[in-house]
């Protein structure tokens, strides 16, 4: 198997009594785009800071393309990094920005390095804005602004910093898909730190899920939403319960794995279904929700809360049973569990 | 006609009402228009009018005149060079504040608003105490190397003065302007290849320009309109544009002349004020930041903390030296051994020929003064802040903003105006003319010049706070039913009541240490605390002076930290 590009063995780092990273590996492959996805607070932030050299860790090492890196300044390191708040110079033009990179590369003409901005804004789609001031420009425009200048020195790795945080929805969904292509047409190698699963989700090739300075579980978007393996990533995606198997379905084998006696089956609004096959969950509908295109019930019964989801439709039936009980259904060959007591702390 | 009105006098959804503003502002712009515009603008009047058939206006006189020339370049060199020097002293202050931990730091960040509170009459006496001929400087270094340098009575003497007492001024701006620089900006240089002292020259130091501009703008205006330490320090054959004004005035009394210095001194105050507004107007950025800047701690092993090590102990050597120098020489008798007898003759010594004014009554003027003034200017400043504030947030177009800018100027001006050609109009102007009419007694005149002085304290640090308030506050407040001014006394004036009290504290410790307006103004029997330090200087008298210095700096501090108590019990633990 080809070496990783980047490694991060084994890395801990603690600020006064918060430990921030706690034995953290993590690796991505030459082209790869790896997500580092938890909640504030959880050390993706500061994982992101030890890549790009701003802080050193405690114990543990990073590798950047086989070479130790983990005591090189970040000026040496030849990784681009895109900010939060994109932190373009304000004194400074658009293309200043972009070329600021360039002054450090050696050999490079005059000429070369303004036909290097000029295609970068190109790849941004944002042609002819070299002499506009960042303040003139908006978020989103910054925000490609700042990838273009990350990119400008050709880094061998580029950081993503909560790229999209500070923009509207739509917004994020557009420039999440601009930034994938970018990395694949550049076949770029790229760490993308994000608290949003969704943004995760359609752009990583593998998504490391972090909570309170470890990583729960690192694999593509597919296992982490299909197999999760802890409780904590099964509820980071989507409105999921989680109920114990033996008060779900007591009779029932499992279909993913063996569970133990408290294991606790996933069940995901979106696999919950008001109709069979599957096992029933019986208990009274205290909410109703229409999503658009479906309708997201609230079931309470002994094995507490569950979400179930029904045709868009139906929805006049459903607000007419408000308070009634209702029966739903799950497939369990289609239900992961979890191992209990890896529950989320809220 | 009647939209227009209602636009006006009730405010459009999300514009405020200008002319309300405006109402509140006017107590304020009236206070000053009377008390410091017409005033001044007597001054003028004096100043351009001919005396006689055939004769030039005292102002034209003045230009022609060689003398006034090398006034006014004295006045600008020296200014100049205490600016620079001020920023090479205060510069590094200003980094270490914003980029290092160590222990003291908060001290060492209170005293840099020493020059705002500390009177420059007992810097000035620090001075000659520490740098003088037989000095404490002097005197180890005959010990030493059986050398004396002459530094007092000097262009350097008056420089060095300048330099120490403005670099705390350069200090917080810079270190203002480095902590709202953006920890990003040097981090996405770094991350992009940008080695130390490119990163510094094309990154930090751009960014932080404004800090060093105004701060140095600033030492320049403080230095250009110095009194006390150019009257202590430079003898008889040094003076600026302001001691000049006061010896044609008060030693020589030749009105004329005074007055068209005085009216010279004003224009170029005027224009300094206008230019550091505009200069500190083009910099506001109030960006938040992405995260804290990392404070590594100064005891660190590196050859950069070494340098600031040493830059600092220097620091201490030089700041605390003449503060020091003065405690020892109060406690000193004239033999040379230690004794009260300095302290017996300020405190106890009754009536004296060349004081004038025994230190308790001097004392007792000084907070009379005081209180008085801030009676004045505190509910007026409040206000004029509070208007000044809404109208600037609500500017939109260049009429609005050119408005909101001149008339901030117009209350700030006390600040920037000479303070000796100030005291010298209202010496003028409550004696002849519409005014003599009023009797204003002298105690009154300074009292109101005192008010005068402080107000642009208050509105300067009120400001901010009223502007910085979020509005959903008093949005909530007037959806819950409070009227505008209910919503004012409920919400915005608690939650400013910090800045209040600083201001009231600026106003405060101003009246208490102000010296160029005063000695305009006093006579016998109205002398404040540094005038008498001024007078027991000048006789020469160093030791009562230094007692003097000793007890007028423990009172005023005594009254800044009860006042600081009291703001805390106010407020409550926040």
């Amino acid at each position: 198997m080809e070496q990783p590009y980047l490694a991060v063995e084994s890395v801990s780092k603690r600020f006064g009594s918060v430990q921030a990273l706690d034995r953290v590996s993590l690796s991505c492959r030459r082209g790869e785009l790896v997500a580092v996805l938890g909640p504030s607070g959880c050390g993706k932030t500061t994982l992101l800071r030890i890549v790009a050299g701003f802080e050193i860790p405690d114990l543990g090492s990073v590798r950047l393309g086989g070479i130790p890196a983990t005591h090189l300044p970040p000026e040496k390191r030849g990784v681009g990094l895109v900010f939060q708040n994109y932190a373009l110079f304000p004194h400074m033009t658009v293309g200043e920005n972009i070329a600021y990179g360039l002054r450090f590369v050696k050999g490079l003409k005059r000429g070369d390095i303004a036909a290097r901005v000029e295609s970068l804004l190109e790849l941004v789609d944002l042609p002819g804005y070299a002499s506009r001031r960042p303040d003139q420009l908006s978020a989103g425009q910054q925000q490609r602004v700042a990838i273009a200048r990350a990119l400008a020195p050709e880094p061998r790795l580029l950081l993503l910093d909560e790229p999209l945080s500070a923009l509207d929805v739509s917004l994020r969904e557009q420039l999440r898909l601009h930034i994938r292509r970018i990395q694949r047409e550049l076949n770029l190698t790229a760490v993308y730190v994000t608290h949003d699963q969704e943004e995760a989700m359609s752009v990583a090739d593998r998504i490391a899920v972090m909570r309170d300075g470890r990583i729960e579980q690192f694999g593509t978007p597919e296992e982490v939403y299909e197999q999760p393996r802890t409780a904590f990533v099964a509820s980071f995606f989507g409105r999921t319960a989680l109920v114990p198997v033996r008060l779900a379905a007591p009779d029932t084998e499992f279909m993913t794995g063996r569970p133990g006696p408290d294991a606790l089956a996933v069940l995901r609004a979106e696999s919950v279904r008001p109709f069979g096959p599957g096992v029933p969950l019986r208990g009274r509908l205290e909410e109703l929700e229409f999503l658009g295109h479906a309708v997201r019930l609230q079931l309470r019964g002994e094995f507490g809360t569950v979400w179930a989801t029904a045709p868009r439709t139906e929805v006049d039936a459903w607000r007419r049973r408000r308070g009634e009980m209702v029966t739903v259904y799950f497939r369990p060959e289609e239900t992961p569990t979890v191992p209990a007591g890896s529950h989320r702390e809220e | 006609m009647t939209r227009l009105w209602e636009a006006v006098w009730k405010g459009q959804r999300g514009t405020p009402a200008w002319a309300k503003l405006l109402v509140l502002a006017l107590p304020a712009l009236a206070f000053l228009l009377v008390l410091f515009y017409i005033p001044l603008g007597r001054v003028f009047v004096e100043a351009l009018r001919k005396s006689g058939e055939g004769d030039a206006a005292p102002a034209l006189a003045t230009l022609r005149d060689p003398y006034f020339w090398q006034l006014l370049r004295f006045t600008t060199v020296q200014a100049l060079y205490s600016a620079v020097g001020s920023l090479i002293i205060g510069f590094p202050l200003g980094y270490i504040l914003a980029n290092r931990t160590f222990p003291g730091k908060q001290l060492v960040q209170a005293t840099t608003l020493v020059p705002f509170v500390f009177p420059s009459v007992a810097v000035a006496l620090g001075f000659l105490v520490f740098f003088g001929h037989n000095g404490w400087l002097n005197r180890v270094l005959f010990a030493l190397f059986g050398l004396r340098v002459q530094i007092l009575y000097s262009l350097w003497g008056i420089v060095l003065a300048h330099s120490f007492y403005n670099a705390p001024v350069v200090a917080r701006t810079v270190h203002a302007a480095w902590s709202r620089l953006d920890p990003a900006y040097e981090e996405a240089a770094r991350s992009l290849g940008a080695p130390l002292c490119t990163r510094f020259r094309t990154v930090t130091l751009p960014l932080i320009v404004p800090g060093i501009v105004t701060g140095t703008l600033l030492a320049f205006i403080f230095s250009f309109f110095s009194f006390s330490i150019v009257l202590a320090l430079g003898g008889s054959r040094f003076a600026t544009v302001e001691v000049a004004i006061y010896t044609q005035v008060r030693v020589l009394l030749d009105y004329a002349t005074g007055s068209a210095l005085a009216m010279w001194q004003t224009v170029s105050s005027l224009l300094a004020a206008f230019l550091y507004l505009g200069v500190e107007r083009r910099f506001i950025t109030g960006l938040p930041l992405s995260r804290p800047r990392a404070v590594p701690p100064l005891f660190r092993w590196s050859p950069l903390n070494c340098a600031l090590w040493l830059y600092l102990a220097l620091l201490l050597v030089f700041y605390t030296g003449p503060m020091l120098a003065v405690v020892i020489d109060s406690f000193q008798g004239p033999d040379g051994r230690w004794s009260l007898a300095a302290y017996q003759q300020v405190l106890f010594g009754g009536y004296d020929r060349r004081l004038t004014d025994t230190p308790g009554q001097a004392l007792r003027n000084s907070v009379t003064f005081a209180a008085g003034s801030l009676a004045f200017a505190l509910p007026l400043g409040t206000l004029f802040a509070y208007a000044l504030a809404h109208m600037g947030r609500a500017a939109r177009g260049w009429g609005a903003r050119w408005l909101v800018l001149a008339l901030e100027t117009f209350a700030l001006a006390p600040l920037m105006v000479s303070s000796v050609a100030f005291g010298f109009a209202a010496l003028r102007a409550y004696r002849t003319g519409i005014m003599a009419s009023l009797e204003i007694t002298p105690q009154l005149a300074i009292v109101l010049a005192h008010g005068v002085l402080a107000l642009p304290f208050i509105v300067r640090s009120l400001r901010p706070a009223f502007e910085q308030l979020d509005r959903r506050y008093v949005e909530a407040a007037r959806s819950l039913g409070a009227s505008r001014s209910e919503a004012f006394f409920d919400v915005e004036l608690p939650l400013a009541l910090a800045a209040v009290l600083v201001g009231a504290a600026l106003g405060f410790s101003l009246s208490v240490t102000e010296m160029s307006a005063t000695i305009m103004l006093a006579r016998p029997g109205l002398n404040t605390l540094p005038i008498s330090l001024y007078q027991h200087l000048a006789a020469r008298n160093f030791s009562a002076a230094s007692a003097m210095a000793v007890l007028m700096v423990l009172f005023t501090a005594a009254a800044l930290v009860g006042m600081d108590r009291l703001a805390r019990r106010w407020l409550g633990p926040r």
